[in-house]
């Protein structure tokens, strides 16, 4: 019989071999995976962390996760998707305990005004001005519109990695949807 | 990125292009990875032989300690001509110029000067067990008294309140984590060192062996691990917790050199006159006012 898939399927793609090599223990195959995720998981812990200070900490942390997780990797879903999940969950680890410790010296950079639609494409400039707006909404905020924005979590997925009832989720995207709009309001002079 | 018809907030997408994380040198990436892998993956290695402390009394044992983690740190902030001859296959990153010749210790190495209630915990005050004074012994032991008579109350005698126990924290194993860290990091694994400097500090927050902890995690970052950030932030801490103690010159020192690798002369040069000013008799102050004036003459 003749299996006919939805055009709006993707097909699947056939595993990464180096995702088996490197839960074996293969070092290159882990080295070769983490140079190739590390540039996106440095950028989501900086989507979740106010600034600049601790994310490589963090980022290290996670890279260390991913590879401890790697043999729990079914294949269900892309194997980036399943990274991000691990990123958040051990993001949020580190946060907490670092509130305990107080290790944050750093300041808070200024708050940045957000891009302007006129102005030229820069790509990582409109990402920093974006992230330092955002460095400015409370944490249970920012991290709801992350992980419903960015990582394309749903209200109840995110709910059950934050431990907090769903509507709680939803006051908080609430909350900070309103905050961000109100930020580019100013930048846009209403 | 606002939409207009949903009022929705639109983020950029998560990907691995620059952004919004800060740019990072694919030296220091790769250090990124390498630093993960160490963690994740260690390689097994003969292991170092156990440093002979036995027969060190407890005191000078924690001073050692200490001192040991500092001469790393020292070690660490000298300058390439000194810190790198012999002990590096790869190129360094951009260093400091400041040349200290072999450096000369902030510290003696021997007990460092703390106060004594550091180094000999306080005699702990226990209060006896109170008890109840006991009664004179009565002649009329077996003799009952008459129906009629009034059965003596004892009157109630004020027991003293107890003494305050004084409870003062262990810091032995805080010297034990700081023995772990500077063997591991004579072993060169760096990522590993750290970890352990990092829990001694975390475990043992406002100690002293805190403080030197912070200041080796810190040099180890930033010649080891390329994160000059993260030294920095560490640097910061240590003379948070003791601004004039005696590293405090080293947090100070290497602070310059972490903001010099963040490419921020103006925070470097008020650093190096900080150190000046907290720091007069400095052994380093020619070649600090070398830099200074390096600094100056850069457009």
């Amino acid at each position: 019989m003749k299996i006919v898939r939805p055009l709006s399927l993707p097909l699947p793609s056939p595993p990464d071999p180096r995702i088996e090599a490197a839960a074996r223990g293969d070092r290159t195959a882990a080295a070769a995976l983490l140079r190739e995720v590390a540039p996106r998981v440095r950028n989501l812990v900086r989507y979740l962390v106010r600034g600049d200070g601790d994310i490589d900490d963090i980022a290290q942390e996670a890279l260390v996760s991913i590879l401890g997780g790697l043999a729990s990797f079914r294949g269900e879903g892309t194997f980036v998707s399943w990274c991000d999940r691990i990123v958040a969950r051990q993001t949020f680890a580190s946060l907490r305990r670092r509130r305990r410790d107080r290790l944050e010296l750093l300041e808070p950079e200024p708050l940045a005004e957000l891009p302007s639609p006129d102005a030229a494409p820069d790509d990582y400039a409109a990402r920093r001005q974006l992230v330092t707006a955002l460095d400015h909404l409370p944490n249970d905020q920012r991290h709801a519109l992350v992980l419903h924005h960015v990582m394309g979590l749903s209200v109840p997925e995110i709910a059950a990695d934050l431990e907090v009832p769903v509507e709680t989720v939803r006051s908080r995207l609430r909350l900070g949807r309103a905050a961000f709009r109100k930020l580019h309001d100013l930048e846009d002079g209403r | 990125m606002r939409d207009e018809r949903s009022a929705k907030v639109s983020l950029p997408l998560l990907d691995g292009r620059a952004g919004p994380a800060k740019r990072l040198s694919a030296d220091a990436l790769d250090r990124l990875v390498q630093g993960a892998l160490e963690q994740a993956m260690p390689v097994s290695r003969p292991q170092p032989p156990e440093p002979e402390i036995d027969l060190i009394t407890p005191v000078r044992r924690r001073a050692w300690l200490i001192a040991t983690a500092l001469m790393f740190a020292l070690a660490a902030t000298a300058s390439a001509t000194v810190y790198v001859a012999g002990r590096r296959a790869t190129p360094p990153v951009p260093r400091p110029a400041l040349s200290v010749a072999p450096p000369a210790p902030t510290a003696p190495v021997e007990p460092a000067p703390v106060a004594p209630a550091h180094l000999e915990p306080a005699p702990l005050e226990i209060a006896p067990p109170s008890r109840p004074p006991s009664r004179p012994p009565s002649r009329h032991v077996h003799h009952r008294p008459p129906p009629h008579a009034p059965v003596p109350v004892p009157v109630p005698v004020p027991v003293p309140a107890p003494t305050p126990v004084v409870v003062v924290p262990d810091e032995s194993e805080a010297e034990d984590l700081l023995a772990r860290a500077n063997a591991t990091r004579a072993a060169r694994r760096w990522s590993e060192a750290d970890a352990l400097y990092q829990q001694a500090a975390h475990e043992h927050p406002g100690t002293q062996a805190a403080c030197a902890a912070l200041v080796a995690s810190a040099s180890l970052r930033l010649e080891h691990l390329g994160d000059p950030t993260g030294a920095l932030r560490r640097y910061r801490a240590a003379l948070l917790l003791h601004p004039r103690g005696t590293l405090s010159q080293d947090a100070r020192l290497g602070m310059a050199h972490a903001l010099r690798a963040l490419g921020d002369p103006v925070a470097e040069e008020a650093a190096l006159r900080e150190l000046l000013a907290e720091h007069p008799d400095t052994p380093l102050r020619q070649e600090v006012e070398a830099r200074l004036r390096a600094l100056r003459a850069t457009p």
